[in-house]
Protein backbone atom coordinates (compact mmCIF):
# COMPACT_ATOMS: atom_id res chain seq x y z
CA UNK A 1 0.00 0.00 0.00
CA UNK A 2 2.95 2.03 0.78
CA UNK A 3 3.54 3.35 -2.92
CA UNK A 4 0.03 5.13 -2.97
CA UNK A 5 0.72 7.19 0.16
CA UNK A 6 2.66 10.06 -2.00
CA UNK A 7 -0.22 10.25 -4.20
CA UNK A 8 -2.76 12.50 -4.46
CA UNK A 9 -6.79 11.06 -4.68
CA UNK A 10 -7.11 12.33 -8.53
CA UNK A 11 -3.96 10.40 -9.43
CA UNK A 12 -5.34 6.75 -7.20
CA UNK A 13 -8.54 7.46 -9.54
CA UNK A 14 -6.16 7.14 -12.87
CA UNK A 15 -4.40 4.84 -11.63
CA UNK A 16 -7.67 2.66 -11.15
CA UNK A 17 -9.29 3.51 -14.13
CA UNK A 18 -6.01 2.09 -15.77
CA UNK A 19 -6.77 -1.48 -13.79
CA UNK A 20 -5.25 -1.15 -10.65
CA UNK A 21 -7.73 -2.09 -8.29
CA UNK A 22 -5.97 -1.26 -4.51
CA UNK A 23 -5.26 2.58 -5.84
CA UNK A 24 -8.96 3.10 -5.12
CA UNK A 25 -8.97 0.46 -2.49
CA UNK A 26 -6.42 2.59 -0.55
CA UNK A 27 -8.42 5.91 -1.49
CA UNK A 28 -11.74 4.67 -0.17
CA UNK A 29 -10.05 3.23 3.17
CA UNK A 30 -8.89 6.57 3.54
CA UNK A 31 -12.41 8.45 3.32
CA UNK A 32 -14.29 5.15 5.14
CA UNK A 33 -14.84 7.08 8.36
CA UNK A 34 -15.43 10.24 7.18
CA UNK A 35 -18.37 8.68 5.58
CA UNK A 36 -19.57 6.08 8.06
CA UNK A 37 -19.52 8.96 10.68
CA UNK A 38 -21.70 10.94 8.11
CA UNK A 39 -23.80 8.21 7.52
CA UNK A 40 -24.06 7.34 11.81
CA UNK A 41 -25.32 10.61 12.36
CA UNK A 42 -28.31 10.80 10.21
CA UNK A 43 -29.13 7.30 10.38
CA UNK A 44 -29.86 5.24 14.04
CA UNK A 45 -31.05 1.35 12.24
CA UNK A 46 -27.69 -0.77 11.95
CA UNK A 47 -29.04 -1.76 8.97
CA UNK A 48 -29.94 1.18 7.25
CA UNK A 49 -26.45 2.60 7.93
CA UNK A 50 -24.89 -0.59 6.31
CA UNK A 51 -27.68 -0.53 3.27
CA UNK A 52 -26.68 3.69 3.01
CA UNK A 53 -22.49 3.01 3.13
CA UNK A 54 -22.95 0.07 1.05
CA UNK A 55 -25.48 1.42 -1.89
CA UNK A 56 -22.83 4.96 -2.26
CA UNK A 57 -20.02 2.91 -2.45
CA UNK A 58 -21.24 0.75 -5.48
CA UNK A 59 -22.79 4.74 -6.63
CA UNK A 60 -19.31 6.00 -6.25
CA UNK A 61 -17.52 2.83 -8.63
CA UNK A 62 -20.38 2.81 -10.86
CA UNK A 63 -19.60 6.69 -12.13
CA UNK A 64 -16.50 6.90 -11.10
CA UNK A 65 -15.69 7.99 -15.13
CA UNK A 66 -18.15 10.91 -14.58
CA UNK A 67 -15.70 12.15 -12.01
CA UNK A 68 -14.13 15.07 -13.22
CA UNK A 69 -10.54 15.46 -12.17
CA UNK A 70 -10.38 18.10 -10.08
CA UNK A 71 -9.14 17.64 -6.77
CA UNK A 72 -12.73 17.32 -5.39
CA UNK A 73 -12.93 14.02 -5.33
CA UNK A 74 -14.11 14.36 -1.08
CA UNK A 75 -16.67 16.91 -1.81
CA UNK A 76 -18.24 14.11 -4.83
CA UNK A 77 -18.25 11.51 -2.37
CA UNK A 78 -19.76 13.44 -0.27
CA UNK A 79 -22.41 14.91 -2.68
CA UNK A 80 -23.40 11.31 -3.57
CA UNK A 81 -23.84 10.26 0.20
CA UNK A 82 -26.21 13.46 0.69
CA UNK A 83 -28.39 12.60 -1.87
CA UNK A 84 -28.27 8.76 -1.20
CA UNK A 85 -29.58 10.26 2.36
CA UNK A 86 -32.36 12.34 1.60
CA UNK A 87 -33.55 9.58 -1.44
CA UNK A 88 -33.31 6.97 2.22
CA UNK A 89 -35.65 9.11 4.22
CA UNK A 90 -37.76 9.50 0.82
CA UNK A 91 -37.98 5.84 -0.32
CA UNK A 92 -38.68 5.18 3.68
CA UNK A 93 -41.41 7.25 3.52
CA UNK A 94 -40.36 8.79 7.33
CA UNK A 95 -41.10 12.48 7.57
CA UNK A 96 -38.37 14.34 6.31
CA UNK A 97 -35.65 15.52 7.51
CA UNK A 98 -36.38 17.97 10.18
CA UNK A 99 -35.04 21.58 9.75
CA UNK A 100 -31.69 20.95 12.16
CA UNK A 101 -30.99 17.45 10.06
CA UNK A 102 -30.94 19.36 6.97
CA UNK A 103 -29.36 22.06 7.41
CA UNK A 104 -26.18 19.66 9.02
CA UNK A 105 -26.81 17.82 5.86
CA UNK A 106 -26.46 20.61 3.68
CA UNK A 107 -23.35 21.82 5.62
CA UNK A 108 -21.35 18.41 5.40
CA UNK A 109 -19.05 19.31 2.69
CA UNK A 110 -15.60 18.84 2.23
CA UNK A 111 -14.26 21.91 5.15
CA UNK A 112 -16.93 21.01 7.66
CA UNK A 113 -15.87 20.48 11.28
CA UNK A 114 -16.04 17.60 12.61
CA UNK A 115 -18.94 19.15 15.08
CA UNK A 116 -21.18 19.02 12.53
CA UNK A 117 -21.08 15.17 12.88
CA UNK A 118 -21.35 13.34 15.78
CA UNK A 119 -18.35 11.69 16.68
CA UNK A 120 -16.88 8.77 15.87
CA UNK A 121 -13.68 7.96 18.01
CA UNK A 122 -11.13 6.44 15.64
CA UNK A 123 -9.13 5.35 19.15
CA UNK A 124 -11.90 4.13 20.75
CA UNK A 125 -12.63 1.97 17.49
CA UNK A 126 -9.01 1.18 17.70
CA UNK A 127 -9.16 -0.35 21.17
CA UNK A 128 -12.40 -2.67 20.32
CA UNK A 129 -11.47 -3.82 17.25
CA UNK A 130 -7.46 -4.85 18.74
CA UNK A 131 -9.32 -6.58 21.82
CA UNK A 132 -11.74 -8.44 19.54
CA UNK A 133 -9.28 -9.02 16.91
CA UNK A 134 -5.93 -9.72 19.26
CA UNK A 135 -7.46 -10.59 22.47
CA UNK A 136 -10.51 -12.96 22.16
CA UNK A 137 -9.70 -16.38 21.05
CA UNK A 138 -11.68 -17.65 17.77
CA UNK A 139 -14.49 -19.12 19.50
CA UNK A 140 -15.18 -15.79 21.74
CA UNK A 141 -14.74 -13.19 18.68
CA UNK A 142 -17.55 -15.46 16.57
CA UNK A 143 -20.06 -15.12 19.79
CA UNK A 144 -19.59 -11.63 20.00
CA UNK A 145 -20.06 -10.77 16.08
CA UNK A 146 -22.78 -13.16 16.19
CA UNK A 147 -24.31 -11.41 18.63
CA UNK A 148 -23.70 -7.74 17.50
CA UNK A 149 -23.22 -8.59 14.29
CA UNK A 150 -26.37 -10.62 13.28
CA UNK A 151 -28.22 -9.88 15.93
CA UNK A 152 -28.69 -13.09 17.25
CA UNK A 153 -30.57 -13.99 20.66
CA UNK A 154 -27.79 -16.48 22.93
CA UNK A 155 -30.13 -19.38 22.17
CA UNK A 156 -29.72 -18.94 18.53
CA UNK A 157 -25.93 -19.09 18.64
CA UNK A 158 -25.98 -21.66 21.04
CA UNK A 159 -27.73 -24.06 18.31
CA UNK A 160 -25.56 -22.82 15.53
CA UNK A 161 -22.62 -23.65 17.25
CA UNK A 162 -23.67 -26.27 19.09
CA UNK A 163 -22.73 -25.59 22.95
CA UNK A 164 -24.34 -24.91 26.19
CA UNK A 165 -26.05 -21.62 26.17
CA UNK A 166 -24.40 -20.53 29.55
CA UNK A 167 -21.13 -21.21 27.53
CA UNK A 168 -22.35 -18.32 25.12
CA UNK A 169 -23.34 -16.16 27.51
CA UNK A 170 -20.22 -16.46 29.49
CA UNK A 171 -18.46 -15.74 26.58
CA UNK A 172 -20.19 -12.47 25.68
CA UNK A 173 -20.09 -11.67 29.45
CA UNK A 174 -16.72 -11.79 29.10
CA UNK A 175 -15.75 -10.46 26.37
CA UNK A 176 -17.81 -7.35 27.18
CA UNK A 177 -15.95 -6.73 30.19
CA UNK A 178 -12.87 -7.01 28.84
CA UNK A 179 -13.88 -4.42 26.84
CA UNK A 180 -15.43 -2.10 29.22
CA UNK A 181 -12.05 -2.54 31.17
CA UNK A 182 -9.70 -1.49 28.27
CA UNK A 183 -12.17 1.37 27.55
CA UNK A 184 -12.34 2.62 31.19
CA UNK A 185 -8.64 2.04 31.39
CA UNK A 186 -8.50 4.62 28.47
CA UNK A 187 -10.56 7.03 29.69
CA UNK A 188 -13.43 6.45 26.99
CA UNK A 189 -16.17 5.27 30.04
CA UNK B 1 -21.10 -3.54 42.84
CA UNK B 2 -23.49 -6.27 43.16
CA UNK B 3 -22.03 -9.48 42.39
CA UNK B 4 -25.19 -10.86 41.69
CA UNK B 5 -26.59 -8.37 39.32
CA UNK B 6 -23.22 -8.42 37.32
CA UNK B 7 -24.61 -10.44 34.92
CA UNK B 8 -28.21 -9.77 34.90
CA UNK B 9 -27.59 -6.13 34.15
CA UNK B 10 -25.27 -7.28 30.98
CA UNK B 11 -28.19 -10.01 30.03
CA UNK B 12 -30.73 -7.16 30.37
CA UNK B 13 -28.51 -4.56 27.99
CA UNK B 14 -28.52 -7.25 25.40
CA UNK B 15 -31.52 -8.76 25.64
CA UNK B 16 -31.87 -12.20 26.97
CA UNK B 17 -34.13 -11.49 29.79
CA UNK B 18 -37.58 -12.33 28.60
CA UNK B 19 -39.05 -12.58 32.07
CA UNK B 20 -41.17 -8.83 32.74
CA UNK B 21 -41.04 -9.29 36.60
CA UNK B 22 -36.83 -9.72 35.82
CA UNK B 23 -36.68 -6.66 33.82
CA UNK B 24 -38.59 -4.52 36.41
CA UNK B 25 -36.36 -6.25 39.23
CA UNK B 26 -33.55 -5.11 37.62
CA UNK B 27 -34.12 -1.81 36.72
CA UNK B 28 -35.39 -1.21 40.20
CA UNK B 29 -32.19 -2.17 41.82
CA UNK B 30 -30.26 0.07 39.20
CA UNK B 31 -32.75 3.18 40.68
CA UNK B 32 -31.47 2.02 44.21
CA UNK B 33 -27.48 0.98 44.11
CA UNK B 34 -25.69 3.43 42.72
CA UNK B 35 -22.59 1.58 41.98
CA UNK B 36 -25.24 -0.91 39.79
CA UNK B 37 -26.34 1.90 38.53
CA UNK B 38 -22.65 3.33 37.67
CA UNK B 39 -21.71 -0.20 36.00
CA UNK B 40 -25.14 -0.06 34.11
CA UNK B 41 -23.96 2.74 32.27
CA UNK B 42 -20.48 1.44 31.65
CA UNK B 43 -21.66 -1.35 30.10
CA UNK B 44 -24.76 0.18 27.79
CA UNK B 45 -21.95 2.49 26.56
CA UNK B 46 -19.40 -0.83 25.87
CA UNK B 47 -21.84 -2.65 24.23
CA UNK B 48 -23.34 0.84 21.84
CA UNK B 49 -19.17 1.25 21.16
CA UNK B 50 -18.65 -2.55 20.50
CA UNK B 51 -21.74 -2.49 18.00
CA UNK B 52 -20.59 1.10 16.76
CA UNK B 53 -16.96 -0.99 15.99
CA UNK B 54 -18.17 -4.00 14.75
CA UNK B 55 -20.54 -2.02 12.06
CA UNK B 56 -17.65 0.01 11.52
CA UNK B 57 -15.57 -3.07 10.32
CA UNK B 58 -18.26 -4.55 8.00
CA UNK B 59 -18.74 -1.35 6.02
CA UNK B 60 -15.89 -1.02 4.89
CA UNK B 61 -14.88 -0.59 1.87
CA UNK B 62 -13.97 -3.68 -0.10
CA UNK B 63 -13.01 -3.01 -3.72
CA UNK B 64 -13.70 -7.08 -4.57
CA UNK B 65 -16.80 -7.12 -3.40
CA UNK B 66 -18.39 -3.82 -4.50
CA UNK B 67 -17.29 -4.56 -8.15
CA UNK B 68 -18.85 -7.84 -7.46
CA UNK B 69 -21.87 -6.40 -6.36
CA UNK B 70 -22.09 -4.13 -9.93
CA UNK B 71 -21.61 -7.40 -11.83
CA UNK B 72 -24.28 -9.22 -10.27
CA UNK B 73 -26.50 -5.98 -10.90
CA UNK B 74 -25.68 -5.51 -13.92
CA UNK B 75 -27.00 -9.16 -14.80
CA UNK B 76 -29.76 -9.22 -12.46
CA UNK B 77 -30.89 -5.52 -14.84
CA UNK B 78 -29.99 -7.89 -18.16
CA UNK B 79 -32.42 -10.31 -16.87
CA UNK B 80 -35.10 -8.29 -15.92
CA UNK B 81 -34.31 -6.25 -19.69
CA UNK B 82 -34.83 -10.11 -21.24
CA UNK B 83 -37.70 -11.15 -19.50
CA UNK B 84 -39.24 -7.75 -20.45
CA UNK B 85 -38.58 -8.19 -24.01
CA UNK B 86 -39.58 -12.33 -23.97
CA UNK B 87 -43.02 -10.93 -22.07
CA UNK B 88 -43.70 -8.60 -24.86
CA UNK B 89 -43.01 -10.48 -27.38
CA UNK B 90 -44.81 -13.54 -25.63
CA UNK B 91 -47.87 -11.14 -25.81
CA UNK B 92 -47.68 -9.82 -29.19
CA UNK B 93 -47.23 -12.33 -31.09
CA UNK B 94 -49.56 -15.22 -28.96
CA UNK B 95 -51.34 -13.56 -26.79
CA UNK B 96 -52.54 -10.75 -28.78
CA UNK B 97 -53.67 -13.40 -31.88
CA UNK B 98 -55.60 -15.46 -29.07
CA UNK B 99 -57.85 -12.47 -28.42
CA UNK B 100 -57.91 -11.39 -31.99
CA UNK B 101 -59.16 -14.64 -32.64
CA UNK B 102 -61.32 -15.08 -30.11
CA UNK B 103 -63.06 -11.87 -30.68
CA UNK B 104 -63.48 -12.80 -34.39
CA UNK B 105 -65.69 -15.60 -33.00
CA UNK B 106 -69.55 -14.52 -34.82
CA UNK B 107 -72.64 -16.38 -34.27
CA UNK B 108 -74.40 -17.16 -37.73
CA UNK B 109 -77.64 -17.69 -38.16
CA UNK B 110 -79.02 -20.89 -39.90
CA UNK B 111 -80.91 -21.29 -42.65
CA UNK B 112 -81.14 -25.28 -43.08
CA UNK B 113 -80.87 -27.91 -40.79
CA UNK B 114 -80.29 -31.50 -41.65
CA UNK B 115 -79.24 -34.77 -39.41
CA UNK B 116 -78.67 -38.07 -40.96
CA UNK B 117 -78.21 -41.43 -39.91
CA UNK B 118 -74.97 -41.35 -38.47
CA UNK B 119 -75.67 -38.63 -36.34
CA UNK B 120 -74.11 -36.11 -38.47
CA UNK B 121 -75.36 -33.53 -39.61
CA UNK B 122 -75.57 -30.22 -42.60
CA UNK B 123 -76.48 -26.77 -41.80
CA UNK B 124 -76.37 -23.93 -44.25
CA UNK B 125 -76.32 -20.64 -43.59
CA UNK B 126 -75.71 -17.06 -45.03
CA UNK B 127 -72.18 -16.00 -44.71
CA UNK B 128 -70.90 -12.11 -44.90
CA UNK B 129 -70.33 -12.29 -48.51
CA UNK B 130 -73.97 -13.35 -49.41
CA UNK B 131 -73.65 -16.63 -50.98
CA UNK B 132 -74.84 -20.20 -49.11
CA UNK B 133 -72.39 -22.62 -48.02
CA UNK B 134 -72.80 -26.20 -46.22
CA UNK B 135 -70.97 -26.66 -43.46
CA UNK B 136 -70.74 -29.65 -40.39
CA UNK B 137 -70.93 -28.95 -36.74
CA UNK B 138 -71.36 -30.97 -33.62
CA UNK B 139 -74.61 -31.37 -31.77
CA UNK B 140 -74.12 -29.18 -29.58
CA UNK B 141 -74.44 -26.25 -31.33
CA UNK B 142 -77.52 -27.17 -32.58
CA UNK B 143 -79.17 -24.36 -34.71
CA UNK B 144 -76.40 -22.21 -34.34
CA UNK B 145 -72.99 -22.03 -35.82
CA UNK B 146 -69.68 -20.55 -34.19
CA UNK B 147 -67.83 -19.45 -36.82
CA UNK B 148 -64.21 -18.62 -36.06
CA UNK B 149 -61.45 -17.19 -38.72
CA UNK B 150 -57.89 -18.21 -38.05
CA UNK B 151 -54.35 -16.16 -38.97
CA UNK B 152 -53.14 -19.07 -40.17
Amino acid sequence: MNKYENLNDDDLIKLYKKGDKMAMQFLMEKYHQYLFKIGYSFLNNKEDIEDLIQDTYIKIIKNIKQYKMNNYFKYWITRMLKNNIINFYKKKKINVLDETQLFALNNVEDNSPDTMIQLLNEERIAIINSIINEELKEEKKKIIEMKFNENLKAKEIAEKLKMPLNTVLTSIHYSLIKIKDKLKEKGYL
Amino acid sequence: MCKEFEEKIINYLIGEIENENEKKNILKHINECESCNVYFNQMLKTINYTKETILYNKTKFDIFKIEKKIRMRKIFKRFLLGSSIAAAIMFIFIIVPYFKNISKKEVIEINKFNQFSDASFAIEYNNNENYFENKFANLEEKYLLIKEEFNE
